[in-house]
């Protein structure tokens, strides 16, 4: 039998719906038994398409017209972007404009965090450390052809700021402002209480979009309705159907942006049938939330498909609570760090495609020290063998000779169960005997906040600035510190990064406290797989995803005739 | 025959109650609360922060106290607003009941037509090849799991033949043939499982029927073999199908959380999930409360069907 003839020839559909259920289940059984050997002799011999990450030039000119259909796993519950999060946020990147924004496009890496003006007209000036001021771009329209002022970003960032249900992840990063002044109808000033490094990448989030003041306090919010100022307007939201949007055609910067006529977001939650619909032809972008691990990817191949590569946006700790025994044992929770092979799981998780996380995950190319500089470290070696001993010394130390741990992780976080798995198998070497429960991802973040748990593992989503990743997960304030540092040299550290806006004293900054956290093992750092968006090359053109700006490059996109 | 149905339907608001208090308590048994899924994404976060949420949402209210609110608007038909879209409950569940019930009515009709035709076949023709295929099928059906068998059908359905369902849903009325496009399939995975419960029940009910005395009678008399099993035997036959069926169908009405998935079907089912994995008690609470009163209603029906099937029933009654 001709293997790749026979998995991707096409039948209409005429003649499957002329086929019984009952034939069908037989032919998929039948077939199922043939499965690997079929699928990897198609998979080797379409090559797959992989394409390098966003890089490659423009050539053809944009066109308009036409639908760009995309499918997500993301079921928004509204769509308020003040009041949601930034995954929220990706289907309305192409509505709103925040002051920033992120750069995607031709020589713009997947994981650069490049600012761009977006309703801005340039990047801030800063009079003084603790002042920033925005020129607005005086061509900036909404939807309604009203200008954008000064005042709308007055009222967005103090609503932000004074927001109560729903819009605290935003609200923290934002209590830096001390005061935001419209000085002009194109001008605003924000001033903040001290100095911030983080604040223009918190500004260039979606969820920081500026709304128009006017429609806002008339709708009260913008959970069902959105105005922006976006190359697209909201058609219809359907909850857990679809969100259509439609080009608006009075864009003041249509001549740049906004190519396809109608942006058709339907909502996918099991990625089977979100990966089967994207092979059948039913949407052009796939993998824009969540990404496509290596197995998605192997199985959309071949549809005349390309994909772009990325890390996640996630990193995954090894949590163990600092506070309680025998983690309260700083050598106990060295031994574990040296303990753990992050090879092992890039090879097992990743299928050997991913990188090892300092305490900076990988994906912050500016701030990660290089794999290079981490793959020196105790701990993070590739070879084990010393680390394995001196592991072994250290838990020789503090006198158990072996130790029970239990370790609970989230059952809906992909990572959680393999790495606690990688990690029992690694422990195992030491005398640790790591007892796992995998349970509903609530109670995790229960157990977390209640400090109910004694070793843990879970992800967490990369933030816009390093600094908000640093303050959650060790200030001694922080709610989201599950491990539990308490550690007030370590607070003064973060805030002095935190104000220092010269950005090569702040990296050093940064690195002295990558070598802290890393020499104290507040927690196990693991790694970063690389994953893929895919969009279909022969329908779709001038697609270039950046983690950051994620839907927002849709705004360059536009349909082959 | 009126008293018994009225002590049946006295009966349906107390059983209503019952639910209500238990979905309200259990629920807030499970570790985690609306507070924490609300902020789980949060990037920067305090206690004080977490705190005033809850005072915000009313959870620091004691129990008692906030069951007795809840339950004065559920009197009044407001079943609160959720916590995660700021919807009101009713219009979240008005939009997705819709999905269930088209899902187990198809469901139900294939499963009963199918079930009940092979369970005539098997048990007419007892020890027949035909009686073995049908028994084999039936077990076969029952065993595979319906979200695998939907799995299957969808993934081998784009790999060979570069066809799924329609992904998105659309009501019958707005759009007839996409909406039976996507029901159909999902609909026949669902009723070829119960089916085979369906088929089983036939079987072994018409075989006790057929060997019962008036049966012989009636070959005695002389009854055409047609007129003997549709009249006389499948009649009685049928009385512990139609209580499986019923209790299928009240099962199916809160949503196939697999099959809705999987066929992506924006049902009860999935609805409930969603506001489980958020804690969102006010969806949680409205959507079992709708389960818990179509199971208990449509066991009302069975048992009122049951009475009018039976008239042995009727004269104990």
């Amino acid at each position: 039998m001709d293997s790749s003839n026979y998995w991707n020839r096409a039948i209409s559909r005429r003649r499957l719906l002329a086929a019984t259920a009952g034939t069908a289940l037989v032919a998929a059984v039948g077939a199922a038994c043939g499965d690997d050997d079929d699928d990897g002799g198609e998979s080797a011999s379409s090559g797959g398409g992989a394409s390098p990450a966003a890089g490659s030039p423009v050539a053809q000119q944009p066109r308009r017209g036409g639908t760009i259909k995309i499918s997500m796993y993301l079921n928004p519950p509204h769509l308020d972007a003040l009041q949601g999060t930034s995954s929220q946020a990706i289907p309305l990147a192409t509505v709103q404009d925040a002051l920033l924004g992120y750069e995607a496009g031709p020589g713009v890496g997947a994981n650069e965090q490049k600012l761009r003006p977006a309703l801005a007209a340039a990047l801030p000036e800063q009079p003084d450390e603790m002042t920033f001021t925005f020129k607005l771009n005086p061509a900036a329209k909404w939807s309604d052809g009203t200008p954008v002022t000064a005042d709308d970003v007055k009222f967005t960032l103090e609503q932000i700021k004074s927001a109560t249900v729903g819009a605290y992840s935003q609200k923290a990063q934002f209590q830096v402002i001390q005061s935001v002044s419209a000085v002009d109808k194109n001008t605003v000033s924000i001033k903040t209480t001290r100095p911030s490094a983080a604040l223009t990448r918190y500004l260039s989030e979606s969820t920081a979009s500026i709304v128009p003041a006017a429609f806002y306090q008339q709708l009260g919010d913008f959970k069902k309705e959105v105005v922006g100022s976006g190359p697209y307007k909201l058609d219809r939201f359907e909850p857990s159907v679809s969100i259509r949007l439609v080009r608006n055609p009075d864009h003041w910067n249509g001549s740049a942006e906004g190519w396809a006529d109608t942006i058709d977001w339907s909502i996918i939650q099991e990625d089977s049938t979100r990966l089967a619909a994207y092979q059948a032809g039913k949407h052009d972008i796939e993998g824009l939330y969540p990404f496509l691990s290596e197995d998605m990817r192997k199985q959309i191949e071949g549809t005349g498909t390309e994909f772009l590569e990325g890390l996640t946006n996630y990193g995954t700790y090894l949590i163990p609570n600092n506070t309680k025994a025998p983690f309260n044992d700083e050598r106990v929770r060295k031994a574990f760090h040296l303990a753990i092979n992050r090879q092992q799981m890039i090879a097992t998780w990743g299928n050997g495609k991913g990188q090892v996380n300092g305490p900076i995950p990988a994906v912050y190319t500016d701030f990660a020290f290089s794999q290079d500089e981490l793959l020196k470290r105790p701990g993070l070696r590739a070879q084990k063998d010393q680390d394995l001993k001196d592991a072994k010394a250290l838990l020789e130390q503090t006198g158990f000779e072996s130790l029970d741990v239990d370790a609970i992780g989230g059952m809906d976080y992909q990572t959680a169960g393999p790495f606690l798995q990688v990690a029992r198998n690694n422990l195992a070497a030491i005398g640790v005997n790591l007892n796992i429960q995998l349970i509903d991802n609530q109670t995790v973040l229960a157990r977390h906040r209640s400090g109910d748990f004694t070793f843990s593992s879970t992800p967490h989503t990369t933030v816009a600035d390093i600094d908000g990743l640093l303050i959650s997960d060790y200030r001694s304030d922080s709610a989201l510190a599950y491990g539990r540092p308490k550690d007030s040299a370590l607070d003064l550290m973060i805030d002095k990064q935190s104000q220092t806006l010269d950005a090569a004293e702040r990296k050093r900054l940064v690195n002295e406290i990558q070598d802290y956290v890393l020499n104290k093992a507040y927690y196990m750092y693991t790694t970063d797989r690389t994953v893929w968006v895919a969009y279909r090359a022969t329908a779709v053109s001038n697609f270039h995803y950046n983690l950051y700006s994620r839907g927002a490059a849709l705004r360059q996109t536009w349909l082959k005739a | 025959m009126a008293r018994y149905m009225a002590r049946r339907a006295l009966m349906l608001p107390v059983l209503l109650f019952l639910v209500s208090v238990a979905v309200f308590a259990i629920v807030r048994l499970i570790p985690g609360d609306p507070a924490e899924s609300i902020l789980s994404e949060s990037t920067m976060l305090r206690q004080q922060d977490l705190d005033q949420l809850r005072k915000e949402l009313g959870l620091n209210d004691p129990l008692p106290v906030a069951y007795g609110k809840w339950l004065g608007d559920v009197v009044r038909g407001d079943m609160g607003t959720s916590l995660a879209t700021d919807r009101p409950v009713t219009d979240m569940l008005r939009q997705a009941i819709p999905v269930s019930l088209e899902l187990a009515l198809f469901g139900l009709v294939i499963s009963v037509v199918t079930g009940v035709s092979l369970g005539i076949v098997s048990a007419v023709w007892q020890d027949s090849p035909g009686d073995i295929i049908a028994r084999l099928v039936a077990i076969l059906w029952l065993s595979l799991p319906g979200f695998w068998l939907g799995t299957l059908l969808i993934v081998f359905g784009a790999r060979w033949f570069e066809w799924v369902p329609p992904v998105r849903y659309q009501s019958l009325a707005d759009n007839p043939s996409q909406n039976l496009e996507l029901f159909l399939p999902a609909a026949i995975v669902l009723g070829l499982h119960s089916a085979a419960v369906t088929m089983r029940y036939t079987r072994s009910g018409l075989l006790e029927v057929l060997r019962q005395d008036y049966i012989r009678t009636a070959r005695a008399k002389g009854l055409r073999d047609s007129a003997i099993y549709m009249r006389h035997a499948l009649r009685n036959a049928l009385l512990p199908v139609v209580t499986v069926a019923g209790l299928q169908f009240a099962v199916l009405l809160g949503g196939s959380v697999t099959l809705e998935a999987v066929f992506n079907l924006p049902g009860v089912g999935r609805l409930l999930i969603a506001a489980i994995r958020s804690r969102d008690y006010p969806v949680i609470q409205g959507a079992v409360l709708y389960i818990g009163a179509m199971v208990i209603f449509v066991n009302f029906l069975v048992d009122l069907s049951y009475v009018a099937l039976n008239p042995r029933l009727r004269t104990q009654s």
